[in-house]
């Protein structure tokens, strides 16, 4: 399942645009073809895709083709202890001291390497450790001594401390950590209860309060989940994050120097940007998406979303519900009216080799003067509605796609191809379609925004140019997933029911249809790709040619 | 019964606020609800609140102490930390509360307050704007705000 712009070494221009943002990328290749390689949840993968030191990168040939693997949960959490174990060897401290430097110096090993031998008490200044205190993480009461929690008297032994001289009872400490787990990521940097001292609680010390009861296992686990959390989003590794998709568990490590532009989840199959978390936003760059997501969201979702998704019919004003991903509607009977879901207009227009609805025209007023027609354009609620409300158009089909990808593959082409004799195969490139679908979706979806925030005054040439490409990477676009959609349902009328008799008169058409279809499908596949490719290389090259031209 | 199930440390503060109460405040519990407590703290010399009567409510909720209490005014008082619900901005009954402190601390710590309004971490906006506009002139309204509500009616 390959569908990528090109197969040899293409790669993307790093793409520059008003953050300079740089992205290394060449790391589309074999994103998707991480499912060979990529287990299910808690299976432990470590083992082949991690060597045992910490800083430590995937293997050359990986590295090469990927620049990203994978990681459960569980291999993060082993990659954290193996540095926390190194680190307390190193330094010679316990592990639960070991982790709090090092998270004070977020995680990062070599910093802490430096930081401690350079000035050790610093370091342990800085974490809340004095010198009397020693390099105790825990240390247990010698003597009978009244807990300042619960004021009761315990005997020798029962009591425990951060290492320092405050000792409390193994019930008080578990009210205190429960408190702290439940404020969240607070429990991190808990220190000592007694006001004037400092000393850390360890993870060392978290575990003897909660080594007896098993009460204590949700605490204990909410709070290992915190630690293994800090590790990926405090560490300074900008390498590791978790991946954003809904419910999805798994970490994506890259390697150092390259922040991949996009990376596809082996998992869930979410498309995101490793930068940034956002969803894959190419080529409209991190702080763009950022921009445009803000923008949505403080204009009122809602009213957006409304218009975004209640039409009329233009020519009978039934109201018309989407439900397809094609944009190419048609009103039911008797109506059957055929008219573009985003513009209304009618579909007769958009048809031929020019697709031009994607094309904002302002309605400047009259014999404005520029900076007025500036302002205007800018500023106007109409121009971002019409941004706006493709860019949730594409969203929404490319949903509409990933839905129909999972059903096919979830049986649904199996079952076609054993009812009507053909080789599932041959069916490939509608899977092949349905992918292509979606990343045209999402790439078309995001030079929106990205054309959106250009100055339709000073920019106006270049606009024009990139509403171009635009257009007619959507006209190639709609017609791939209209076959996809309606003509597929279509030559599913010609095919055997499951089950039925296919007797040979029906078997003769089947064929003959089945046959032009894939045909349709291929080339319609090849022209997409092409326009994609060139609408992803077209927008990130800023197109140069025409900065600040009019 | 409210006070059956009350943890020992709390009948031991109780019986130490009793026994032994600090200087320029009794602090004692409802009859009805042994977490409720009825707190005087007397404004301390040198103070724009010299001379006058304090009246605040205590409450211990149900997780104190790994919880803070929950401390209120109920007198009224012009003081940049304390808002006209008589809600007290202290960092103890908040982020830096810790079960090692007792209510002792903490009314001791509200009378420090007193003697030392912090108009940089206001809870009252105006009054905070006015103490640092004009201190004289917001200690003046303090005193007199001392007299008129806290002059032990
Ligand atoms: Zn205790
Ligand atoms: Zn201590
Ligand atoms: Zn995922
Ligand atoms: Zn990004
Ligand atoms: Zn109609
Ligand atoms: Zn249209």
């Amino acid at each position: 399942m390959k569908y990528y712009y090109s197969d040899g070494e293409e790669s993307y221009n790093s793409y520059d645009d008003d953050d300079s943002e740089n992205y290394s990328s060449s790391v589309e290749d074999d994103a998707m073809d991480e499912d060979e390689s990529c287990q299910s949840d808690g299976d432990d993968v470590g083992g082949d895709v991690v060597s045992d030191n910490d800083d430590d990168m995937p293997q050359a040939a990986e590295r090469n083709d990927k620049g990203y693997i994978f990681e459960t949960e569980a291999d993060v959490r082993k990659r954290q202890d193996e540095v926390t174990a190194s680190v307390s060897e190193l330094l010679s401290v316990p592990w639960g001291l070991a982790a709090v430097f090092l998270r004070h110096c977020r995680w990062d090993a070599e910093r802490l390497e430096n930081e401690w031998f350079a000035d050790e008490r610093r370091v342990r200044e800085a974490v809340g450790l004095t010198a009397e205190q020693g390099d105790a993480a825990t240390s247990v009461n010698d003597r009978p001594l009244t807990c300042a929690i619960c004021f009761d008297v315990h005997s020798a032994g029962e009591m425990i401390s951060a290492g320092c001289a405050h000792y409390y009872c193994r019930e008080c400490w578990g009210g205190y950590i429960h408190a702290a787990v439940g404020d969240g990521a607070r429990c991190l940097v808990l220190r000592c209860p007694d006001p004037s001292c400092g000393a850390p609680v360890t993870r060392e010390l978290v575990r003897e309060v909660f080594a007896a009861g098993e009460d204590d296992d949700d605490d204990r686990a909410r709070y290992e989940a915190f630690v293994v959390r800090s590790y990926v989003e405090e560490g300074t590794s900008k390498y590791v994050r978790w991946c954003p998709g809904p419910g999805c568990t798994l970490a994506v490590r890259a390697e150092p120097g390259s922040a991949p532009y996009e990376v596809a989840c082996c998992k869930c199959r979410h498309v995101f940007c490793f930068r940034c978390g956002e969803e894959a936003h190419r080529p409209a760059s991190c702080g763009t998406a950022r921009e445009w997501v803000t923008k949505n969201s403080s204009d009122g979702e809602n009213d957006n979303w409304v218009v975004a998704n209640t039409k009329h019919c233009p020519s009978c004003r039934v109201a018309i519900e989407k439900n397809q991903g094609c944009n190419h509607m048609t009103c039911a009977a008797p109506c059957l009216h055929q008219f573009c879901w985003i513009c209304l207009g009618a579909w007769s227009e958009h048809g031929g080799n020019y697709y031009h609805c994607n094309r904002y025209v302002a309605h400047a007023p009259e014999n404005a003067r520029e900076e007025e027609r500036r302002e205007h354009a800018k500023a106007s609620l109409e121009r971002y509605i019409h941004f706006y409300e493709r860019w949730a158009a594409h969203g929404s089909s490319m949903k509409k796609a990933r839905e129909d990808l999972e059903r096919l593959e979830g049986g649904a082409l199996a079952g076609f191809a054993e009812a009507n004799g053909v080789s599932q195969a041959e069916l490939g490139c509608l899977e092949e379609a349905l992918a292509l679908i979606m990343e045209s979706r999402r790439v078309l979806r995001w030079t929106y925004p990205f054309v959106y925030y250009m100055d339709p005054v000073r920019d106006g040439k270049k606009i024009e140019l990139c509403e171009h490409i635009q257009g007619e990477a959507e006209d190639s676009l709609e017609k791939l997933h209209k076959c996809v959609e309606s003509e597929w349902d279509e030559l599913k009328v010609t095919a055997a029911a499951p089950g039925a008799e296919f007797d040979a008169a029906t078997a003769a058409v089947f064929a003959a249809a089945f046959k032009e279809y894939m045909l349709k499908l291929f080339v319609l596949n090849t022209a997409t790709r092409n326009h994609l490719k060139m609408l992803v290389e077209g927008f990130e090259s800023g197109l140069p040619e025409f900065e600040g031209t009019l | 019964m409210a006070n059956s199930n009350l943890p020992r440390r709390i009948i031991k503060e109780t019986q130490r606020l009793l026994s032994e109460p600090a200087p320029g405040i009794s602090a004692s519990p409802s009859e009805e609800n042994m977490r409720y407590f009825n707190v005087m703290i007397l404004g301390p010399s040198q103070s724009p609140y010299e001379g006058g009567v304090f009246k605040l409510e205590l409450f211990l909720p149900e997780e104190y102490p790994m919880a803070p209490p929950k401390v209120r005014f109920l007198t009224k008082i012009y003081h940049p930390n304390i808002d006209k619900l008589g809600r007290i901005c202290l960092d103890i009954l908040k982020d830096k509360w810790s079960p090692a402190l007792q209510i002792r601390t903490v009314l001791l710590s509200i009378q420090a307050l007193l003697s030392a309004p912090n108009p940089d971490d206001p809870l009252a906006d105006n009054v905070a704007k006015h103490w640092k506009a004009n201190e004289a002139e917001a200690v003046e309204t303090a005193k007199e705000w001392t007299r008129v509500y806290a002059s032990g009616a």
